[in-house]
């Protein structure tokens, strides 16, 4: 094409114009945006019916009372924030019926869940296509996020960090030199627990794992553990990891207890579920386990979400297994305040017309949160999962307690 | 660690033979599939949880567990089967199937879905012989499903109950004969049956610590093992089938790996099935 | 079209295959619990196909289908010779044998499941839905459709005038596979992630609830089913936590009001008569 002076001036003029435009567009999301509109909605998608229904019920209510503390300060830059629910009933299908619901019928701007690794492996992609966000706030099973970006991001710790920092505190505590695995073969996290992070933990401190590449087995939520155990004790390990949770792990080491056993115990996170030191009490003394957050923490933080949690659990899913707030709840607790972030440090307007560039606003802002200030979060890192402390627990006295702060 | 893990075995298996024996009263006898029977299973062990959390004392909470089981199954007989008696013979099953959704639904809400426990931890002392050791609770629940079963057998077998609940599937005539509507056999055998998955709930949870609304689901499916195992509509041979897959799944995750477990328990029930329907033991045919 | 209903439209799809599978095996007078186990081999084999070896999803689905129907025909040779409750237990063996074993086997995930499948789309799933309607119509009224009604109402009658009563059910198991499998391939497709505990029993005795609720006397009976028990748990959303509590006691009082189902010959050709504006 011959290059014409109109040609040039045209080329010249159009591509200040379209360069120019760009500056105005950078320039917009660069200065926060008025947020507009009545409510602004954001989905939570958690189960509250089947296996998981009691620790979904308490992420539900934490989301919620997030809301309430945000919304009695003003809501996000004025503008009140709005939970819409839709159950996932612990399992994949009906999760992503309840992801389309929220995202294409509600429209909701981002969604907090879902709760599981294996059904986050199903939402993510769809999240992806749907181009909305998606904050898991349960699911630790190493890799999920990574494989969906740029839309999945998990407001959890994976396991292998857990894990490593238990296994230096026991080690410390209880000087091991040879440790027997039990591990889940059917929960996801329970079972790459058992058979990849623990004997990856224990390796890299130079553990003998006396079970090898066969660890004692069993299944989740089985009613009985006595094969399991009299092989363990065959064994005569220093201490036993476990690949289990919390539920699981108390009737092991309950069992073990009566079969003679005197070794300690640990685990990590998932062992934190279903009370295990108020249930096993003396029996469970001396377990190791790790988090990154628990009941017990009393900084101010923890305070105000352990109050307004108090307060949402009376009228919300009421009932004794919904009372006591665990890291699910608090997982959501700071989701909802990362997205108030999102909204009034991203840019986002909140207008119908704008739901697609605002859902965007929110994942590049996470994309790049890595100092955020919650209970027990700090941001995401680049592979989408949450950045936090681990907090090395010991049952003790019928209570979990903080032995080190990592 | 062999013999230990036979003993592990049997105890296991005799709270399956107490399900299998459940089931083949109602299959058995009344030519009835109560696919529900897993969940009076379960809402027997959480009857009995709510009693003692309640401050009742043990005795009063496995009866409470026991009766609470037999009425949810008399409730059954009376919703799924019933109604449904001149249908398909097939589908007063999957009402059954509903009617667990139901009750699985039900225990989550008023229990929660994170496994539950008996308060009382029973400290039980173990017993040894030699190398084996074996607890006292374990010893009690081997002597109730025995003495359950030999009970069962008796009141099958025996008494006037039993003889009109047998014929009344067969012949409503013989049954009248005895003096009992076919319609109070029924509801009574759900009874027992529905008491004695109840009791096997209790049991195994007391001595085994933990149950979830939906433990129910396995624990009807591996009764259903054992009764085909043993021989359906065969009581003793429902007891045997139950000790056997008590022993099976323990070799199993002592030796192997607890992923296969259930594999091979339905691997072993589809052979069953294909070569020897009428079970280890068949039911001979009185005429 | 609302995200949200593209979805519905798709599981609900997808469900009347499974309705249609339960349908066809029924149609010769056996009831099976071991569609799940069809859907599995269905959906891993089309999955392996696609995201391991780089299929096309339409080869890799109709594959698996036939994958799945060969199985029905392998597992139905010896189960079909059980009577009546036996074989439906030997199928709900068959089904949890299948599950079991692919919680263990590795190549296709194990206990993590398999994620990787590229979409399916709404088009693609009623495509089949379409397909396989109509060889049912078409069937109904051939004579082949009419042996099959013959081996229903009296089979011993059937046999005696020259009916293969075993090689008839052995099709129609092996027949009911193959849409089981397409119907589990097409999930795995849509779903994007599976694993073992979605071919549970419970998926088994949907397929079989589809088609007692909605009418087990024709295909339409089927179809109706399927819609219905696919919307239900949507619309009892409002009910939150207590969604699947009423949702059991709702079937169980919908099967003991109306046992033979929502959609009998009767109530059919009484609504033919009336669209055909006879009085």
């Amino acid at each position: 094409m011959k290059i014409t002076r109109r040609t040039a001036v045209v080329g010249g003029l159009s591509t200040t114009l379209i360069g120019s435009g760009r500056l105005l567009l950078h320039a917009d999301s660069a200065v926060a945006q008025k947020v507009e509109g009545a409510e602004i909605k954001i989905g939570v998608v958690v189960p509250v019916t089947g296996p998981a229904a009691d620790v979904g019920k308490r992420e539900a209510i934490g989301a919620q009372a997030a809301v309430d503390v945000i919304n009695a300060k003003g809501g996000a830059d004025g503008r009140p924030l709005k939970l819409y629910f839709a159950d996932e009933g612990s399992n994949p299908q009906e999760a992503i019926s309840a992801v389309r619901k929220v995202a294409g019928d509600d429209n909701v701007l981002v969604i907090v869940g879902p709760h599981y690794s294996s059904t986050a492996e199903a939402t993510f992609p769809l999240g992806n296509r749907l181009k909305i966000v998606q904050v898991a706030v349960a699911s630790s099973k190493p890799g999920v996020a990574k494989a969906n970006r740029p839309y999945a991001f998990r407001n959890t710790l994976t396991e292998d960090k857990i894990a490593d920092a238990v296994v230096k505190a026991a080690q410390g505590r209880y000087g091991l030199k040879r440790v027997a695995i039990i591990s889940d073969t059917k929960d996801a996290v329970a079972r790459s627990l058992g058979m990849a992070v623990l004997p990856a933990a224990l390796q890299a401190n130079n553990i003998e794992i006396v079970t090898g590449k066969d660890p004692v087995t069993f299944q989740t939520g089985d009613a009985q553990f006595t094969a399991q155990v009299t092989r363990l004790k065959s064994l005569t390990p220093d201490a036993i990891a476990l690949g289990a949770v919390g539920p699981d792990a108390l009737n092991i080491i309950l069992e073990s207890r009566k079969q003679g056993m005197s070794q300690p115990f640990l685990g990590t996170a998932p062992l934190m579920e279903g009370n295990l030191p108020e249930r096993g009490g003396k029996a469970v003394d001396g377990t190791l386990a790790g988090s990154i957050w628990d009941v017990v923490l009393n900084d101010a933080g923890s305070i105000a979400f352990k109050d307004a949690y108090a307060v949402r659990a009376k009228t919300m899913y009421p009932g004794a297994f919904t009372q006591v707030p665990d890291y699910y709840p608090a997982n959501a607790y700071d989701a909802v305040f990362m997205i108030r972030d999102a909204i009034v440090q991203g840019g986002v307007q909140n207008r119908p017309d704008t739901l697609e560039l605002d859902r965007d606003r929110i994942k590049d802002y996470f994309s790049k949160m890595r100092d955020f200030r919650g209970i027990a979060s700090r941001g995401f890192n680049e592979d989408g999962d949450g950045i936090k402390d681990v907090i090395v627990m010991e049952a003790k006295n019928g209570h979990w307690q903080p032995i080190i702060a990592a | 660690m062999l013999a230990q893990q036979i003993v592990n075995g049997f105890t296991l298996g005799s709270t399956y033979a107490l399900i299998a024996i459940g089931y083949t009263l109602v299959l058995g006898v009344l030519k009835k599939l109560n696919l529900a029977h897993g969940e009076l299973f379960m809402a027997g062990a959480f009857t009995g949880i709510g009693a003692a959390s309640l401050g009742a004392p043990l005795l009063v909470s496995l009866l409470a567990g026991f009766v609470a089981a037999g009425l949810i199954a008399v409730a059954i007989e009376r919703t799924c089967f019933y109604p449904l008696r001149h249908a398909n013979f097939l589908s007063p099953m999957l009402s059954t199937i509903a009617f667990g959704l139901f009750l699985q639904g039900l225990a989550t809400q008023i229990f929660g879905s994170d496994p539950s426990r008996f308060p009382v931890s029973g400290a039980s002392f173990q017993i040894q012989f030699a190398t084996l050791s074996i607890s006292a609770i374990h010893i009690v629940i081997l002597a109730t499903a025995f003495g359950l079963m030999i009970g069962i057998d008796l009141l099958v077998n025996r008494t006037r109950w039993g003889i009109a609940v047998r014929a009344a599937s067969d012949d409503a005539e013989t049954a009248a004969q005895q003096g009992m509507s076919v319609s109070a056999l029924t509801m009574t055998t759900f009874l027992v049956s529905g008491a004695l998955a109840g009791a096997a709930g209790v049991l195994t949870t007391l001595v085994y610590s933990q149950v979830n609304p939906f433990i129910g689901i396995r624990q009807g499916l591996i009764g259903m093992v054992a009764m085909v195992i043993g021989g359906l509509g065969n009581l003793r041979g429902a007891m045997i089938g139950g000790l056997a897959i008590g022993l099976i799944e323990t070799m199993n995750d002592a030796y192997f790996t607890a992923g296969y477990r259930d594999f091979v328990i339905f691997f072993i029930f589809f052979v069953f099935l294909v070569f020897r329907p009428q079970g280890l033991f068949p039911v001979r045919q009185e005429r | 079209m609302n995200v949200y209903i593209e979805g519905v439209l798709a599981l609900m799809g997808i469900n009347i295959l499974v309705a249609l599978s339960t349908f066809a095996i029924l149609s010769a007078d056996r009831l099976s619990l071991g569609t799940a186990g069809f859907m599995a081999v269905g959906a891993y084999l089309s999955s392996y196909l696609t995201v391991q070896l780089g299929w096309g999803v339409y080869v890799a689905v109709l594959t698996a289908g036939l994958a799945a129907s060969a199985v029905g025909f392998l597992v139905g040779l010896p189960l079909l010779r059980l009577e009546g409750i036996y074989f439906v237990m030997g199928t709900l063996a068959f089904g949890e044998v299948v599950r079991t074993f692919f919680l263990n086997f590795e190549p296709t995930g194990g206990a993590y499941g398999m994620r990787g499948m590229y979409g399916t789309s709404l088009g693609m799933i009623y495509l089949f839905v379409a397909g396989f309607l109509a060889l049912f119509i078409l069937h109904s009224r051939s004579r082949a459709g009419l042996a099959m009604d013959a081996v229903r109402d009296d089979d011993q009658a059937a046999s005696s005038i020259g009916i293969d009563v075993v090689a008839l059910r052995l099709f129609s198991f092996a027949w009911g596979g193959f849409i089981a499998g397409i119907a589990g391939a097409l999930f795995a497709h849509y779903v994007l992630y599976i694993e073992s505990s979605n071919f549970s029993f419970l998926t088994s005795a949907n397929a079989i609830l589809f088609v007692l609720l909605g009418g087990s006397q024709s295909v339409w009976g089927a179809v109706l089913g399927a819609m219905l028990f696919t919307l239900l748990p949507e619309w009892l959303r409002f009910l939150s936590d207590w969604r699947m509590t009423v949702f059991g006691a709702a079937l169980v009082a919908l099967m003991a009001l109306r046992p033979e189902g929502l959609l009998t010959r009767e109530s059919l050709m009484l609504m033919r008569h009336r669209l055909r504006g006879k009085p």
